[in-house]
């Protein structure tokens, strides 16, 4: 069984910072609020018997079809263009590393 | 012929009319762009159109007709898109802020087959944001209303397709359905949606949600409808792996409507608590109809059930975190920053332009994903998801097919729900195990509650028995035929 913690701030932000989320302050309390009691929910799951039971990772598990290993071009440079940051068939990005 | 009345025409009518020089495809589009004109301000059903791309095709259309090249049997008829489907031509935004303006360089191999067919692309639909959401109040372009209730919501999240469909702004539609986004808002607007099985139609142009449980699927005025859309989009597909080499039948003509001999399992899970009495009692007498002409009733159990939506939203969740990685300011949409560095760029770019409910899951799931959380979320979900697909399994050797409400209420007032996302989740309960299986269901009309607002009836079966689904269906259909239509609105823009 899986004790439920509280979801608190702390939590929150360690989450926003691994989904690249900025907040504003007043997003938090609710954001914080909601997170728990859905995590609160889904805790139930702990109450199902899993033991030997293999995990789904697909609603169909025969094996894919497979295609040859051939290069073939699905989209060409011009798909960049959609960027606001194309330039001369690159994309602009500010600096990575200092 | 001005003035087509194409509100109450099936693409099998038009497809005849068009046959038969009773009517030109622009006739049909301009009708279908005069009931937009009039009706999109008040029912958001619609984000995108270019009235002129849409005549454009439909003059097309009369040509190849008059010249005897006609492409298909959709030659000619106008179908919507829900916006998380990318088109040539068209802007995707799935109703969000972060792809405002984005025009893919590519489209879905389900528009290819379209406009294989000849079909006139009308339009882009209105949904909740990347598909998140049961009302398409999470859309951040407009509010969408359901035509026989205006204070109701439409359903979702493809509730701009089913709009479209019900107050005749198209012929027939495509939505995406994850966890119940087309059958939910069918029933809800009193038209035909259907949820594929997995692999039945390719995925590839599709903005991914859930990958593991997204397909694509009909919005239609009938059964028949629904079926020859699902037959002109089905189909294995080199770009996406999951899709599966299975023969499509031709669902049209192999419609049979007897029921006589067959088993239907009502699952003693669904008719519990939180279902409406009204909706309880209209299934009750459509399945009691079945049973007259000779279908057997089997009570079954699907133990599980009560860990649904638990399961649902580890799983959509977590995927989702993972399939929203890539909107981060770099390749679509705008960007927003407060500094020079890329984390800045990234974290505003998702921080101002990702809407609350998208934030709300991309969080849970990187939560779920997290370590320390993994196993104790992620990976038993995935496990409970195994057991759902026993008990659909083990009740499938049993049935033909597992009838049950589409949703536990007809539609809910706007608003209601959009505070308590739980509340929100809930509504899913009887869609979201056939998505977690893989397997098939449709939902239709049978009826209206007190209030006037449309009941839907959910038909599932196993993993590519389409065909039984549709005879089920059609069977149903003629036993309580759904002639009525949403009112008129009387004054526009009222509330």
């Amino acid at each position: 069984m899986v004790m439920f913690m509280a979801f608190a701030e702390s939590d929150l932000l360690k989450v926003a910072k691994l989904a690249r989320i900025t907040l504003k302050d007043e997003e938090m309390p609710r954001l914080v609020l909601d997170l728990d009691r859905i995590i609160a929910f889904v805790t139930k799951l702990s109450e199902v018997d899993v033991t030997h039971v293999e995990p789904m990772s697909h609603a169909r598990e025969q094996a894919l079809f497979m295609r040859e290993d051939e290069y073939s071009s699905v989209l060409g440079r011009d798909c960049l263009r959609e960027s606001v940051g194309y330039e001369d068939g690159l994309i602009r990005v500010p600096k990575i590393i200092d | 012929m001005a003035g087509y009345e194409i509100q109450k025409k099936t693409i099998r009518v038009i497809a005849r009319d068009l046959e038969e020089r009773a009517v030109t495809s622009v006739q049909v589009v301009e009708s279908c762009l005069n009931e937009i004109e009039k009706r999109n301000g008040v029912l958001g059903a619609f984000l995108w159109l270019d009235k002129n791309i849409a005549l454009e095709q439909a003059h097309l259309s009369d040509q190849r007709r008059k010249n005897g090249t006609t492409l298909g049997f959709l030659d000619g008829i106008p179908i919507a898109l829900k916006d998380m489907i990318l088109c040539e031509g068209y802007p995707a935004t799935a109703a969000s802020k972060i792809l405002e303006g984005y025009m893919p360089p590519y489209e879905a191999t389900v528009v290819k087959k379209l406009r294989r067919q000849g079909a006139v692309l009308i339009g882009k639909t209105n949904q909740d944001e990347f598909a998140m959401g049961s009302s398409t109040e999470s859309s951040a372009y407009t509010a969408c209303r359901n035509p026989w209730n205006l204070l109701r919501t439409p359903g979702g999240s493809s509730g701009g397709s089913a709009v479209a469909v019900s107050a005749g702004m198209c012929v027939g539609s495509l939505g995406t359905d994850t966890g119940g986004s087309i059958r939910q808002p069918a029933s809800y607007c009193g038209v035909v949606g259907v949820k594929p099985s997995y692999g039945r139609v390719s995925r590839f142009g599709i903005i991914a949600f859930a990958s593991s449980l997204d397909q694509v699927g009909p919005f239609a005025k009938n059964v028949e409808d629904a079926a020859i859309l699902l037959n002109s989009i089905a189909g294995v597909d080199e770009k996406d792996a999951t899709s599966i080499n299975e023969p499509v039948p031709n669902y049209t003509r192999h419609i049979k409507a007897d029921v006589k001999g067959k088993k239907i399992g009502l699952p003693n899970e669904y008719f519990l608590q939180g279902l409406s009495d009204e909706v309880r009692n209209r299934i009750v007498c459509a399945i009691d109809l079945l049973r007259e002409h000779g279908a057997e009733i089997v009570e079954i159990d699907l133990p599980h059930t009560q860990y649904a939506v638990a399961t649902y939203y580890v799983i959509a969740t977590a995927e989702a975190s993972s399939n929203l990685c890539r909107y981060d300011g770099i390749r679509f949409g705008p960007r927003r920053s407060d500094g020079h560095d890329l984390l800045s760029l990234y974290e505003h770019t998702r921080g101002e332009l990702f809407g609350p409910e998208v934030k709300r899951r991309i969080m849970l799931g990187t939560y779920m994903l997290s370590a320390g959380y993994y196993d104790a979320y992620y990976l038993r979900a995935q496990k409970v998801r195994r057991l759902f697909a026993e008990d659909f399994k083990k009740a499938f050797l049993n049935v033909d097919v597992i009838v049950s409400p589409t949703a536990p209420t007809t539609a809910f007032p706007l608003g209601e729900k959009v505070d308590d996302p739980l509340a929100m989740y809930l509504n899913d309960i009887y869609t979201i195990s056939a998505n977690l299986a893989g397997i098939c269901g449709i939902s239709l009309p049978v009826g209206c509650d007190s209030l006037g607002l449309p009941i839907g009836m959910q038909i599932m079966a196993d993993a590519f028995n389409e065909q039984t689904l549709f005879n089920f269906a059609t069977a149903v259909e003629q036993e309580i035929p759904f002639n009525a239509h949403p009112p008129e609105i009387k004054e526009p823009g009222a509330r």
